[in-house]
């Protein structure tokens, strides 16, 4: 889960002594990440590169949880991917955004993490509940389920 | 709707605001006892800090927004007389939420200190508009995960935040703007306080807010330099970033990310640059990306009047017949109804472009009585025909770095119906190719310009100091 490759495919002068670089940065999938940029007359490519991956392996990886909340938001359950982060980071960044959430969303995101059938220790770590609270929450979320699935059927969907 | 007057250091939220000697202490009571369309004056020695997260929810309205200005105090003038741009209002451990209507003149938000979770928030799921003019938005805090946000879930219209002379000061290199409603910034020197800097200055916008414009023009950015990135393109976003005549910093990515699609981000750059050049132009959206040239450029061709430029088309594997990577329009005045002959040069290493590949596409004022434009090109007729090459061209280009120039000419002939603006681009609809287009068109015309959206006079046939019309430029 992380760049594999980084080179310099382009590094091409131009008539002010600048140069076009192109950094191509390639990830354990095979996907190559492009990143352009005019460098100045002497700079050091390969040292900006290489200093670069760091970021590009933190975009990937918020980039995929990006798209598992929206997944999330949208009521899915079995369909995340873990390609560039963990199953725990994932699930951390959903906690989070469920204490943000209001109405509709607030339903359908306790829909997706009743299915993911939180652990005691989860639920402390992600929303500090302990003791008696920690049941309380579950039961929270078990409500919401339900509400999310009575508001489907409802809608006929 | 009622003027009010804030200090921090002699009022009192208790009080009623209505003169200096009964100020009141907080911007968030001030606001409220301004009301609809009131105005709040603030001491130039106002520094009101505290705690917990403040929200101030601006009781103005689109027509009558709250105005809240930093003014020089001394005297307790009624009203004021200066305006000052001294005034602070801070959190030491949390956010700074903003909402509804107002425009504010002169004052410091800080949102934490020390490692605290703190950002400065611009979102309400119902429509807002803050205007800040000569301000500064400070996030000093160390946790990298503050960000100034812009946006709010539920509906993003109707939402705007503008800066005008307003720097931004991050405390941690995570730390950055996640643009998710409209946003502006005009007109600001060293725009990114120097110090801590992010290595990515627009960042991915939560995953609930929706589309937005991001415009940029007038801003020195110059302290994000190597190693810098100003805009993640995130995947699924569908964000469009707008960079004109801005400073920028030496190296520094314009991008890092990929394009989800063909509706996902896209992000322009006019005229923007470390150096002193006025023909740098970035393009990128999905099917692949568009930069200034200046060593692969056509003897004669087009020219800032010192440097020969051309344009580097680069496709992505996406660029296709009915989805081409898309040239900026370049613009011509036509004085003179009739027939027009449009062409654009271009070389590439050893690729024969058909005319399913490359092409030129022009639109112009070819029905009369109305404006209505009409569009030609030299495309391939439909995706089913056979596609022929674009004809050779024997046109003299520099051609350092190209192992076997190819050269041709796209060209389409037009006839339009009444003066007025022709504009052409250039088309790329072969993967994975590079291309380079020369970006003068039409030979018998003196004057061509490659311009951003608005009202631009334009200089006729005569040229400077002759005879001007306006002219509106293309989106």
């Amino acid at each position: 889960m992380s760049i594999s490759n980084s080179t310099i495919v382009e590094d091409r002068v131009q008539v002010d002594g600048r140069r076009h670089v192109r950094e191509r940065h390639t990830d354990h999938l095979a996907a190559t990440h492009d990143v352009p940029y005019m460098a100045e007359a002497g700079a050091n490519a390969t040292t900006t590169m290489n200093n670069r991956v760091a970021s590009i392996e933190a975009q990937l990886k918020q980039n995929e949880i990006d798209a598992n909340l929206a997944k999330a938001l949208n009521g899915e359950t079995g369909t995340f991917t873990f390609q560039h982060s963990t199953a725990g980071e994932n699930l951390t960044a959903l906690c989070d955004m469920y204490k943000l959430l209001t109405k509709w969303e607030l339903i359908t995101v306790a829909h997706v993490l009743h299915h993911q059938n939180l652990t005691n220790q989860q639920i402390t770590n992600n929303f500090g509940f302990s003791g008696a609270a920690i049941q309380t929450f579950l039961n929270k979320l078990a409500t919401n389920d339900t509400r999310y699935h009575d508001i489907l059927a409802e809608q006929s969907i | 709707m009622a003027v009010i007057y804030l200090r921090s250091s002699d009022g009192s939220d208790a009080s009623d605001g209505l003169t200096w000697a009964n100020a009141k202490a907080t911007l968030a009571a001030a606001l409220t006892a301004a009301g609809v369309g009131g105005t709040v004056y603030m001491s130039d020695a106002h520094n009101e800090s505290a705690a917990g997260e403040k929200t101030f929810t601006s009781p103005g309205t689109a027509a009558s927004p709250v105005i809240i200005l930093c003014v020089d105090d001394a005297g307790d003038p009624e009203p004021p007389t200066a305006l000052a741009t001294t005034g602070v209002v801070a959190t030491t451990d949390s956010d700074l939420e903003f909402a509804g209507f107002a425009y504010a003149y002169g004052v410091t938000f800080t949102a934490g200190s020390g490692f605290v979770f703190a950002g400065m928030h611009f979102q309400s799921s119902s429509p807002w508009w803050w205007r800040l003019d000569s301000c500064k938005l400070r996030l000093p805090s160390t946790f990298g995960g503050n960000q100034l946000k812009i946006g709010g879930s539920n509906g993003d219209d109707d939402k705007l935040l503008e800066l005008h002379n307003t720097t931004i000061e991050f405390g941690e290199a995570g730390q950055g703007i996640a643009a998710g409603a409209d946003f502006v910034w005009t007109g600001t020197a060293s725009a990114i306080v120097s110090g801590t800097l992010p290595t990515t200055l627009f960042q991915a916008p939560p995953v609930s807010y929706v589309s937005s414009t991001t415009l940029l023009q007038g801003v020195d950015l110059s302290a994000l330099g190597s190693g810098k990135n100003l805009i993640l393109i995130s995947g699924g976003s569908a964000y469009r970033f707008v960079f004109q005549d801005c400073k920028l910093g030496s190296s520094v990515a314009v991008t890092t990310g990929n394009v989800a699609g063909q509706g996902g981000g896209q992000v322009e750059l006019i005229n923007c640059d470390s150096g002193d050049t006025n023909y740098r132009y970035f393009k990128k959206v999905y099917q692949g990306e568009i930069s200034q040239e200046t060593t692969i450029v056509r003897t004669g061709g087009s020219t800032d009047g010192t440097t020969p430029i051309s344009h580097k088309f680069v496709t992505t594997a996406n660029s296709k017949f009915y989805s081409p990577l898309v040239g900026p329009w370049v613009t011509f005045w036509a004085e003179t109804p009739g027939a027009f002959t449009i062409e654009a040069e271009t070389v590439t290493d050893n690729v024969t472009l058909t005319d399913a590949e490359a092409w030129i596409e022009v639109e112009y004022p070819g029905t009369s009585g109305f404006p209505l434009g009409l569009f030609a090109n030299d495309r391939a007729a439909d995706i089913l025909a056979t596609p022929a090459n674009q004809t050779s061209s024997s046109v003299a280009w520099t051609t350092t770095g190209l192992t076997t120039p190819v050269k041709q000419t796209l060209s389409k002939a037009i006839t339009t119906a009444e003066k007025g603006v022709l504009r052409a681009r250039v088309c790329v609809a072969k993967a994975s190719t590079t291309v380079y287009v020369d970006l003068l068109r039409l030979a018998s015309s003196g004057r061509q310009f490659m311009v951003a959206p608005g009202t631009y006079m334009n200089e006729a046939g005569s040229g400077f100091g002759g005879e001007r019309r306006w002219i509106l430029g293309p989106h």
